[in-house]
């Protein structure tokens, strides 16, 4: 078993398929299990939805700011008015939205199954991955991860408090993510029910 | 192998980077703390002001705004701007622009049978949110617009407030320099645009504000994560922005790896000097 201790700059969970043309994109409480899976498989430079074993996962440090971030996004728009040229094509616009973002979360991830050799060799830079790493979006840089033997955090376990999506689908046409219910626990070491199998 | 840089702007009135706003009221975009209101600075303004400075020094874009003024977003896209529908532009080589490497790419494309779906390139520059180091407290100015009434016949004056914050950002940034080994000029457009200061935010035809840099922090690793350099300046730790002092993010980060040119280099170097420095032992890498 190996336990990370995670700092990240920031972090947007969203939900699946959801835009937001006005108003505000919410944000999840805490990191979906798909998305801290797909934080393990990034780590070890794997490819989606590959990783074998279980893994839980605990908020060490409630987030300590909150903030409604305006920034602008592309969509796709009907041209009909606007195309000078009378192509028949879409073209690109972008529509202000708002997403919820938690500033500086700490979270406790635990990993047991065949790939712990290789998640340590990550942490050192001696595996062959892509791109930076990120929990949430990609402004949301992880900025701290490292071994850790501190197992008290609020554990994510089955409840009934909170929709996560533990499975997502690729791609814009086929948005059916899976999703269960949870609880944030009281702090504590980490709980038997806390477990998630990939 | 990665480079993570933490800049300081020297103390800036902030008006730009707007929110949404409320009636005639022009806000900033604000992050709640127990220490208190800070504003902050969206990483995908940064990167647009990025974006900006590289346009102005030349560098090869494949979008460049204000390209197509009869545009609904004034971007052309494409070696003759003369596409204006994001779709019909799938870039063959991405690595021939300095942009979408730097900023990557995505044309969403429902996946047809063959295979061909949604192309997209991952940016080698990640930006994080910036917040401003000391809280916000209320301040605002007042400025006049000029609005006509419905039948456009009379012109009026109407009073608007703009939320200022005078107050330094820390911005964070990662560099993917494995990604720029594919395009290496690309590395020092980047370093030289930030280098230059930065118009974050729009509205500067009524409020010019510079976000230069006044202290960097940086190192290169290769470890998965900059190691606490980007969270190293908390909400609480700054008082007085005219005397910086940096303490309380280097006890953090005593005993790591890292570099620092402005407030608190033993050396004495300035920011500029700084990344002259990032840029030769940046260069090195992607060129290896």
């Amino acid at each position: 078993m190996i336990a990370l201790h995670v700092e990240v700059t920031s972090g947007h969970y969203g939900y699946p398929g959801v835009t937001q043309n006005l108003g505000l994109k919410y944000s999840a409480p805490v990191p979906h299990p798909s998305t801290i899976q797909g934080f393990l498989e990034s780590l070890m430079g794997m490819k989606w939805q590959t990783l074998k074993g279980r893994f839980a996962y605990g908020v060490k440090q409630a987030p300590v700011g909150r903030a409604e971030v305006l920034r602008t996004v592309h969509t796709l728009m009907s041209i009909a008015a606007t195309q000078p040229r009378g192509k028949e094509h879409r073209n690109e616009g972008t529509r202000v939205s708002k997403v919820e973002k938690w500033f500086w979360p700490q979270y406790t991830i635990v990993y047991e199954g065949p790939l712990e050799s290789t998640l340590r060799a990550s942490l050192k830079g001696e595996v062959e991955r892509f791109g930076t790493v990120y929990l949430g979006e990609s402004d949301d840089l992880v900025d701290v991860v490292a071994e850790t033997d501190d197992l008290t955090a609020r554990w994510v376990v089955p409840g009934t408090s909170t929709l996560l999506t533990v499975k997502t689908k690729h791609g814009f046409s086929d948005l059916k993510p899976e999703y269960k219910a949870f609880d944030l626990g009281e702090p504590g070491p980490l709980a038997a029910s806390a477990w998630l199998t990939c | 192998m990665y480079l993570s840089m933490l800049i300081i702007t020297a103390p800036v009135l902030a008006a730009n980077a707007r929110g949404e706003g409320g009636g005639n009221g022009q806000t900033l975009q604000k992050v709640s703390t127990p220490h208190g209101t800070y504003t902050l600075l969206s990483g995908q303004s940064i990167r647009r002001a990025i974006r900006e400075n590289l346009q102005a020094m030349g560098a090869k874009l494949w979008r460049k705004s204000r390209a197509i003024p009869e545009s609904i977003t004034g971007y052309g896209y494409g070696p003759n701007n003369d596409k204006i529908a994001m779709v019909d532009v799938i870039p063959e080589n991405p690595e021939q622009y300095d942009d979408t490497i730097l900023f990557g790419y995505m044309i969403a494309q429902k996946a047809k049978e063959d295979g061909e779906g949604t192309h997209k390139c991952k940016a080698a520059l990640d930006v994080t949110t910036a917040l401003s180091l000391t809280p916000y407290a209320g301040d605002a100015f007042f400025g006049q617009g000029l609005n006509y009434d419905k039948n456009k016949t009379q012109d009026m004056l109407l009073p608007y407030h703009m939320e200022q914050h005078y107050t330094r950002y820390a911005i964070g940034l990662t560099v993917n320099l494995n990604d720029l080994r594919k395009r290496p000029g690309a590395f020092k457009l980047l370093i030289e645009a930030i280098s230059h200061g930065l118009k974050v935010g729009g509205n500067h035809s009524a409020h010019l504000s510079n976000y230069d840099a006044d202290t960097v922090l940086w190192r290169f690793h290769k470890t998965p994560s900059a190691e606490g350099l980007l969270t190293a300046l908390r909400p609480g730790d700054v008082e007085d922005i005219q005397n910086l002092d940096l303490t309380p993010a280097f006890e953090r980060l005593k005993g790591k790896d890292f570099r620092v040119a402005g407030v608190g280099d033993p050396e004495g170097r300035t920011a500029a000097q700084g990344f002259e420095t990032i840029l030769a032992d940046g260069e090195a890498l992607v060129t290896r």
